[in-house]
């Protein structure tokens, strides 16, 4: 039932979603780094691809906490305390931070390197 | 085949394929949960605001929307189809009208005009949208599959079968829940594939001034130009985009449009449900940085667009995605384009669905069946629904001028439905007859004032539509006129379905960032700035 619950969370899907595309467009960016006449000298898959990687990578490593919240929640401590969709929902909007941000420093390497 | 704007390479079919894997998934992981009628056709009203209020604007957010739009900014410049035509309308509907959408339990529009008028009245709106809805619908699957043509080479069977299958087979599974989940991961997923445009776009002309500076006078302001029809591209003044297209016109399409209601209908509880448009009026804001700023950098970068011999204004965003867009990444591109087109159309079949069983089988055709059965009839209409939109996109292929009417005409069943929704809810001295009868001469006024004014009489298309409010006077009149003199409904009727003989919700308990009162001025505050801002 948990397991299912998680499929019909859309936050789960979209994480999903963008994280595979992400990985797709990193992995060809970094082996064919293919060049628009316009953009010369970039590699616009990589660059794209790689902040929706890393966001959800985040996300994950957050998601299973701490080693003391682990060995705590082992021990059956914190039963109630990381509630699961409240838990990920405070993350999810943690992880969309550092995604704008990543977003953010992209746009900008790009715009110092064309200056 | 021919000659083809792009270079696709398997790596961008992989990037599309997956996609189409993707909600196809959530059909069959939603299909066991679909059971009842309420499942199906509004999501057994259980959604969360923020899903509801993605899926309301990605509804329409379609391939039309994204690539017209962009063709407007490069055509007209100016963002006022959003900061003036589309959220204050949002708002309107969120605060005033929702509450007598959702709390009157309906499940469609035209059952509220029921509610509210005549069984006359429900069948004429319910007949009018059932078969326009899908004509339209077939109209953008016929524009998608020639913008995939132009674009990659295939051929426009392959582009409408592909999608159009893909659609019929989620929606049929999952209903409107399925709809409204796979249009929010397609309202990212947009986001995703186009939002480099305008980045690079700006990276390669150097910055906002010097775009607009090889911009036409006057494309990136709102309203300094708009001080008499001559001065701006559109050729009207501020008062027509005003009542135009900000009162009629949106008012219109937003408040009555059953395609972007039913979103707010499938919400959990009717804070929700109010809180469903003007959520989504935030994230309507930042559409044009996706679609006018795009169309805008068109006109800068490709200086022969739309004029005789260059390419068309609705080429501008594919233009310039292939100006930008390597292989991999023109996977993406492609796939958002797919993804608009696609959350499109299944607003439009969901819409279609529920119409067609609700008001039109269940109204005229089979009166007491069981909610199994209606059930089976809604899946078999998606079905009907997608063949006879892909018979009307061909149709629409041969007679591309026909096909352009039939979306007008679609048009002005909104603006005078306005008129007769306006009046119902707040008006409780309008008469049922006064609604039916005003209604018909509104939709009557729309279609004369389109036959009989000459092509070329306004100074560009866009005037004309802006003028075409004259059939919401036109209703407004003769239903206050047969109102006067035919018998209303007993007040005991009319209880909760109009404004003064309703009970006022109040959420004076709720924190401020759950009242949709507090949010809908918010949002009027950073409207009034943008619009300052870009004046």
């Amino acid at each position: 039932m948990q397991g299912q619950t998680r499929w019909l969370d859309l936050r789960f899907l979209i994480g999903w979603m963008f994280t595979i595309y992400g990985v797709v467009l990193a992995g060809y960016g970094l082996v064919a780094n293919p060049q628009v006449e316009v953009m010369k000298g970039h590699n616009l898959n990589l660059r794209t691809g790689v902040p929706r990687f890393v966001f959800l990578e985040a996300d994950k490593k957050r998601e299973t906490g701490t080693p003391e919240i682990q060995r705590q929640r082992l021990m059956g401590e914190l039963l109630q305390y990381p509630q699961p969709s409240r838990y990920r929902e405070g993350f999810f909007l943690l992880s969309w931070k550092s995604f704008f941000k990543r977003q953010t420093n992209m746009v900008e390497s790009i715009y110092s390197e064309n200056l | 085949m021919g000659k083809t704007l792009v270079h696709t390479v398997p790596i961008d079919y992989v990037m599309i394929a997956f996609i189409f894997v993707f909600v196809l998934g959530i059909g069959f992981l939603l299909k066991n949960r679909t059971k009842t009628g309420e499942d199906f056709f509004l999501s057994g009203r259980s959604i969360p605001a923020w899903i509801t209020s993605l899926a309301f604007l990605s509804a329409n957010l379609g391939a039309l929307e994204v690539l017209g739009m962009a063709a407007s900014g490069a055509q007209y410049g100016g963002t006022h189809f959003y900061w003036m035509g589309a959220m204050p309308a949002m708002l309107f509907l969120g605060v005033y009208m929702m509450p007598f959408y959702y709390a009157t339990k309906v499940r469609s529009v035209p059952e509220y005009l029921k509610l509210r008028y005549n069984e006359a009245t429900r069948g004429f709106n319910a007949i009018s949208f059932a078969v326009m809805t899908i004509l339209v619908s077939g109209i953008s699957l016929y524009s998608m599959g020639l913008i995939f043509q132009v674009l990659v080479g295939w051929s426009l069977t392959t582009s409408i079968f592909v999608s159009a299958v893909v659609v019929l087979i989620y929606v049929a599974m999952g209903g409107l829940t399925s709809s409204i989940f796979t249009e929010v991961i397609q309202f990212f997923l947009i986001w995703l594939g186009l939002l480099l445009i305008p980045v690079l776009g700006m990276v390669e002309l150097g910055g906002w001034d010097q775009m607009v500076s090889r911009l036409p006078h006057g494309f990136a302001h709102v309203w300094s130009h708009m001080g008499t029809p001559d001065s701006n591209a559109m050729g009207i003044d501020w008062l027509g985009v005003v009542l135009g297209l900000g009162f009629v016109l949106s008012f219109g399409y937003w408040t009555t449009d059953f395609l972007v209601v039913q979103r707010a209908l499938a919400a959990k509880n009717l804070r929700a449900a109010q809180n469903t448009p003007i959520y989504a009026a935030y994230f309507k804001m930042i559409v044009p940085f996706l679609v006018i700023i795009p169309g805008l950098m068109a006109v800068a970068l490709i200086p022969d667009i739309g004029k005789a011999g260059g390419p068309s204004y609705n080429l501008a965003l594919p233009l310039l995605m292939e100006r930008y867009y390597p292989p991999g990444l023109m996977g993406l591109g492609l796939t958002a384009m797919l993804a608009s087109f696609m959350s499109g159309m299944a607003g439009n079949v969901t819409a279609f669905t529920t119409v067609w069983t609700y008001d039109i089988y269940q109204a005229y055709i089979k009166k007491d069946a069981s909610d199994a059965h209606y059930v089976k009839v809604g899946r078999w209409a998606v079905v009907i629904g997608v063949i006879v939109s892909i018979g009307t996109a061909y149709i629409a292929a041969d007679f591309p001028s026909i096909m352009d009417y039939t979306q007008l005409l679609f048009s002005f069943f909104n603006a005078p439905l306005f008129a007769t929704f306006l009046f119902g809810m707040f008006w409780k001295r309008t008469t049922p007859w006064g609604g039916f009868w005003g209604l018909l001469a509104g939709t009557l006024a729309a279609v004369l004032l389109y036959v009989l004014i000459p092509e070329g009489y306004f100074a560009s298309d866009q005037a004309g539509n802006f003028w075409r409010a004259w059939a919401w006077v036109a209703a407004a009149v003769v239903t206050v006129l047969v109102s006067l003199f035919t018998k209303p409904k007993p007040e005991s009727e009319l209880k909760g379905v109009v404004y003064g003989l309703t009970e006022k919700v109040t959420y004076a308990g709720h924190a401020w960032y759950k009242r949709p009162g507090i949010q809908a001025l918010m949002v009027c505050v950073l409207l009034v700035f943008l619009n300052i801002l870009f004046w």
